[in-house]
């Protein structure tokens, strides 16, 4: 199921304070499969999350904007997409008491970026429309920027620092999938870091990442499975294995994944719930609810999620007529 | 009609939550029995969901702090600065562009006030009346003070007079101001304004002399508004019910009192004291975040007819060479009640700026602000001067 695959993970987890933040592009399905008609996608994904250590518990909202994507059938094989998404957030919202000193860090933003991809899509199999082999190609260019505001204050006394980083950087990815097998690659990743009131400039090599999938359909039933690794350079992060099995009937579907970070000693595991609804002549609306559990030592964040996607299909060429 | 009296009974129950209301008429007999539920225990329980989003949503636990820690230990720090040097200088700058014209003597002080008229070439024939008004501003504490209203007899600038020069190139040949030794007229400071009647003679003197000059004749200060002030001093002219108006062309207040010793620490306005204090930059700062710097400091006396005073600092851009050093934007403002015995003044831009550039730890500067608008003086206790500075690492930033 595509949706489930498009499991794009959104938050204002305290985890992303380390590293460069909450990686959201993590079993990122590219391929488009089944697609005859030109669709406009809208995601809203709000996130309410409970922070708990020992008997204590904070709760924080957040909500990503709008997330946008445009797919075209530029022939019968071939689709062109443009869209963005975040790729690492780095917002989160966190206290610390040591003695007389409080910190209040508030984070705001992350890495932003803008694809475009081709898909080429080779031959059908049956009356299910569904490609015996698809190759894609994608180019994102990746921006953005965080500021970070830290408020100390000891006795009555207060004062606030703000960083403020800027990035810019790139990446690309292809894939290929025939018949059940899917496979995709990213690499040659850059991301340039500047930093407010520093003079150096920070350059990080992001990591390539190999995605397996098998997606085998029995009955009714559409199984998806797809094992992921990332191959990164710095010796500071983890190159983990994630995995993700989903399945999923007409519009109903549920997937689990395991989602260990790449900031070491951060684990996930999020379920995810998924149901579509098709608006005749207009497209449809996808209601996506995951809950995801963090750990990381004796801090465990729960993650709620429900993501809201509205897709508008083929309306330039109802226009048209 | 019948017309019963009828009374009515509340009775509370807070164990069910519920109120019995009974109707009686006067002979006890019931007419109506309400029961009615104060409160609606499922109702509550509906929104006990949204006190605990509230309670959670709220809150400002620490949760996830060893998450920060990863971009450094924090931990705050307090150090105490030690005073290399603490001294006074102080000048007698120029009042003219000052809200008030302060008159009086006392205390070691004395105020002089210049006021300058230009009339009209009309001949003032007939006039009923020839009056100057002034007004006291009745923010100061205020005494009784009787005047002379002498005539000027040697010209002054405005922006430039002070006790000892009526310009910038030219000295009076007495301090204070050279003027005639018997009085035009008196008048006496009191209430809200002073009022003082001349006529055509005292009139026509004014008109051709370089101004007027009001001497106190007895202890005491008034404040009366200077033209900058916005009640300006006038000449009134009454003829047959007509008014007409002469505000000043200049005013402006000499002032004389007792200096500081060079040594002392002295903060004042109208005889302008800036006191330079340099405290000794301490290693262990270096690289640091300064939280606040705590300047602390007691007085040992007070000098001003108002109920607080405000204290500024501002940093010194040069090493200390005098009352016009030059000095860097104001870092921090307190008020201070003239019943005060301790200051304290939040300087940590003083101390950052110390961390950042240890070579240009120039001092600071306390003065009054502003200078020129009152008369007060704020003696500070010799070596009370304290700097307690609040620090941490700084955070390192994401890598």
């Amino acid at each position: 199921m595509i949706t489930l695959l498009f499991l794009v993970l959104t938050g204002a987890s305290v985890f992303s304070l380390g590293g460069m933040g909450e990686d959201q592009s993590v079993f990122r399905d590219d391929f488009v499969r089944r697609l005859n008609n030109a669709q406009i996608g809208f995601s809203l994904r709000p996130e309410f999350e409970i922070l708990n250590e020992s008997t204590d518990f904070r709760g924080l909202f957040w909500t990503n904007p709008f997330v946008f994507n445009l797919k075209i059938p530029v022939t019968s094989t071939i689709v062109a997409s443009v869209g963005n998404q975040e790729r690492f957030n780095q917002a989160f919202d966190t206290y610390l008491e040591n003695d007389q000193l409080n910190v209040h860090l508030v984070s705001e933003g992350g890495v932003e970026e803008i694809y475009g991809q081709i898909n080429n899509r080779i031959g059908t199999a049956g009356e299910s429309g569904i490609p015996v082999a698809e190759v894609y190609f994608r180019g994102s260019y990746l921006f953005g920027g965080t500021r970070e505001m830290w408020t100390y204050t000891i006795s009555d006394y207060s004062i606030a620092d703000t960083f403020v980083y800027k990035y810019l950087g790139c990446v690309f990815g292809g894939g290929v999938s025939v018949s059940i097998l899917s496979c995709a690659f990213e690499g040659l990743g850059f991301l340039d870091m500047d930093m407010n009131n520093s003079d150096t400039a920070l350059s990080k090599d992001l990591p390539e990442r190999l995605s397996i999938g098998l997606h085998p359909s029995m009955n009714e039933y559409q199984i998806d499975l797809v094992y992921e690794h990332p191959f990164w350079s710095d010796s500071g992060f983890r190159s983990v294995n994630r995995f993700l099995a989903g399945i999923h009937k007409n519009s109903i579907g549920i997937a689990y994944a395991y989602n260990p970070w790449y900031i070491p000693g951060v684990t996930e595991h999020r379920l995810a719930l998924n149901s579509r609804y098709s608006f005749k002549g207009l497209g449809f609306g996808e209601l996506t609810v995951s809950a995801a559990i963090r750990n990381k030592n004796s801090i465990r964040e729960i993650a709620i999620v429900p993501e809201l996607k509205f897709v508008i299909e083929e309306i330039f060429a109802r226009r048209k007529k | 009609m019948l017309r019963t009296k009828i009374a009515r009974n509340d009775k509370l129950d807070w164990d069910c939550f519920v109120r019995h209301t009974t109707w009686r008429t006067r002979n006890g007999n019931v007419l109506v029995d309400i029961t009615q539920k104060l409160v609606n225990i499922n109702d509550m329980r509906k929104y006990l969901w949204l006190c605990a989003v509230v309670v959670l949503y709220c809150n400002k636990l620490p949760i996830g702090d060893d998450e920060m820690n990863q971009r450094g230990g924090f931990e705050g720090q307090v150090l105490e600065l030690q005073t290399i040097n603490s001294f006074t200088e102080n000048k007698k700058i120029a009042l003219g562009t000052s809200g008030n014209l302060v008159i009086g003597k006392g205390d070691n002080y004395e105020s002089h006030i210049i006021l300058k008229f230009t009339f009209s070439d009309t001949s003032f024939e007939g006039l009923d009346e020839i009056k100057l008004v002034m007004r006291i501003n009745s923010s100061f504490d205020n005494d009784t003070v009787p005047v002379g209203i002498h005539i000027l007899t040697n010209s002054f600038t405005e922006d430039e007079a002070t006790w000892e020069k009526r310009s910038n190139t030219a000295g009076w040949d007495s301090a204070g101001g050279d003027y005639e030794e018997q009085p035009l007229r008196n008048g006496v400071i009191i209430g809200d304004s002073m009022v003082v009647y001349f006529n055509y003679v005292e009139l026509n003197r004014i008109k051709t002399a370089q101004g007027i000059i009001l001497i106190p004749q007895d202890s005491g200060f008034a404040y009366l508004y200077s033209r900058e002030g916005g009640h300006a001093t006038t000449f009134q002219l009454v003829k047959n019910g007509e008014v007409a108006v002469y505000s000043t062309t200049g005013d402006c207040h000499v002032l004389n009192g007792p200096l500081p010793f060079y040594v002392e620490n002295w903060i004042g306005s109208g005889i302008a004291s800036r006191n330079f204090i340099i405290f000794n930059y301490d290693s262990t700062l270096a690289d640091k975040r300064a939280i606040y710097g705590e300047l602390r400091f007691t007085f040992d006396s007070f000098f001003s007819r108002l109920d607080s005073v405000e204290i500024g600092v501002k940093e010194l851009n040069e090493h200390a060479s005098g009352f016009d050093t030059e000095l860097g934007p104001l870092i921090a403002l307190k008020s201070v009640s003239v019943d005060d015995t301790i200051c304290t003044i939040d300087i940590v831009h003083y101390v950052q700026r110390m961390i950042d550039f240890p070579d240009s730890n120039f001092g600071l500067c306390l003065y009054i602000t502003p200078e020129n608008y009152d008369l007060s003086t704020v003696k500070i206790t010799d070596g009370s001067f304290r700097l307690k500075v609040g620090y941490l690492s700084p955070p390192e930033p994401r890598d």
